[in-house]
């Protein structure tokens, strides 16, 4: 009968036992004991139990178990000294690995800056084919014809000599000036989105040679995969750093263990 | 001088301080450690390695009930030896069943060496079905079973020394107390008339 009982009603007569039910759960248990003769028999029975387990003989002690300096003076074995060292070489390693895997593969870290960077070309070549035919200079005359303000630059900072062809240089005429301000705008959006996803420095109020420009994307591409591969790079060698270290830990444990 | 001074005094590498400690628990620790593993040179063994890790760890301790701290490297000790039992097993040169008897007739394991040579019959048979009846019990369930029904210890105490919750004491504790009732009744007239569950002479 007392099978029917539930774990819930152990747990109460266990509890109930041990006096350790509060005062509203106990009166309404006792209230429950009174009308239910299995709970009563069930109570008397684990009473018994613990009763008996208390009768328990108890061991003698074989020996002593002070401790003396010789017992003190055996030492770690070094490999169990490094164990932690080990772990924790392993989790930062570990979490290494994770954060340049998110930056590597996620969508939102990793694909931003090459497909950013590619519908800026045209926009680049247009302005420059534009620049080079409404500009009234006289590009034979100076060494760099093809300077086109508000370019995005991705190698070395301006020189003096890039600093003399600013803006200005080609507000000889209003609507010469007008369009290299709307691009510059339209750079500057476009350079702001970039600067954040692939690291390089752009600088919006550089300018760099039209030469150097028409390959803008291929030395875009260029540049974008050498910090690529080098986070590919810090995941190979964080995750094996990762694997050794932990490793290393486990064969510690294995040998304390055995 | 008090618990937590001598573990104060033993802090600062005084290893007598420490060992005053060690004279004081070791009966409870090898006791816990036995009914643990089931096995007296393994107890032997892990008492004495959890009281030199103790010591090695004491800057760990930081005040309160030293005998919980104690209790709880010991605890952890028995957990680690039952996991090398089971990736390692090993078979005792002598035959297990031979010792019984031998530990029975002889007795000279019993604290107690008061009794008549009947009642101390009784009691090794009563050890022996508690023994047997724990080690079928999960480890978890073992400990707590025995802190507070062997060992004495309260509900607190307990869950100090397994670092669970009182909630997960009480659980443990009650299905654990239902285990051990089954196979105890199970053991009915095999054990002595004074130590059955059932029947009219029961304590």
């Amino acid at each position: 009968m007392k099978d029917h009982l539930s774990t819930q009603d152990w747990q109460l007569l266990s509890d109930y036992l041990d006096d350790q039910l509060l005062s509203d759960q106990k009166s309404r248990f006792e209230q429950r004991l009174l009308s239910s003769p299995n709970l009563q028999m069930a109570l008397e029975e684990i009473r018994r139990t613990r009763t008996l387990l208390r009768k328990a003989p108890r061991r003698r002690v074989p020996h002593n178990f002070t401790l003396t300096p010789t017992m003190l003076q055996q030492k770690v074995p070094i490999s169990l000294s490094l164990v932690p060292i080990f772990s924790i070489t392993s989790a930062l390693a570990g979490v290494m690995t994770i954060l340049l895997m998110i930056f590597e593969f996620l969508p939102g870290y990793a694909a931003q800056p090459t497909s950013l960077m590619a519908p800026a070309a045209p926009v680049s070549e247009s302005v420059m084919q534009k620049e080079v035919e409404e500009s009234p200079m006289d590009i034979s005359a100076t060494s760099e014809p093809y300077n086109v303000p508000g370019m995005v630059i991705t190698a070395p900072a301006p020189g003096p000599r890039d600093a003399a062809l600013t803006p200005e240089h080609f507000a000889s005429d209003g609507s010469a000036l007008a369009d290299a301000e709307t691009i510059t705008e339209e750079v500057d959006r476009q350079s702001q989105n970039t600067t954040t996803g692939n690291g390089l420095i752009l600088d919006d109020n550089s300018t760099i040679p039209a030469e150097t420009m028409a390959p803008v994307p291929l030395l875009n591409s260029i540049e974008g995969q050498k910090p690529k591969s080098n986070r590919r790079l810090f995941i190979i060698i964080t995750s094996l750093v990762t694997i050794s270290s932990g490793l290393a830990a486990w064969f510690a444990r294995q040998r304390k263990k055995v | 001088m008090d618990e937590t001074k001598l573990a104060l005094a033993a802090q600062q590498g005084d290893l007598d301080a420490f060992n005053r400690l060690v004279l004081v628990y070791q009966d409870m620790a090898y006791n816990l450690a036995y009914r643990m593993l089931s096995d007296e040179a393994a107890a032997e063994d892990a008492t004495q390695m959890a009281f030199i890790s103790a010591y090695r760890n004491l800057k760990g301790y930081r005040g309160g009930s030293f005998r919980s701290w104690i209790m709880r490297i010991v605890t952890n000790q028995c957990y680690d030896e039952l996991r090398r039992f089971k990736k390692h097993p090993t078979v005792p040169l002598e035959s297990c069943n031979c010792e019984d008897k031998e530990d029975i007739e002889s007795s000279h394991w019993l604290a107690d060496d008061s009794n008549s040579p009947e009642e101390a019959y009784a009691r090794a048979e009563l050890d022996r079905a508690i023994q047997h009846c724990l080690n079928n019990l999960p480890e978890d369930f073992r400990s707590v079973v025995i802190l507070v029904d062997l060992e004495g210890q309260n509900y607190h105490d307990t869950a100090s020394i397994i670092n669970k919750p009182l909630g997960t004491v009480k659980s443990r504790l009650a299905r654990a107390r239902t285990h051990l009732q089954e196979c105890l009744n199970r053991f009915g007239e095999l054990l002595p008339a004074n130590f059955r569950l059932m029947g009219e002479g029961n304590t």
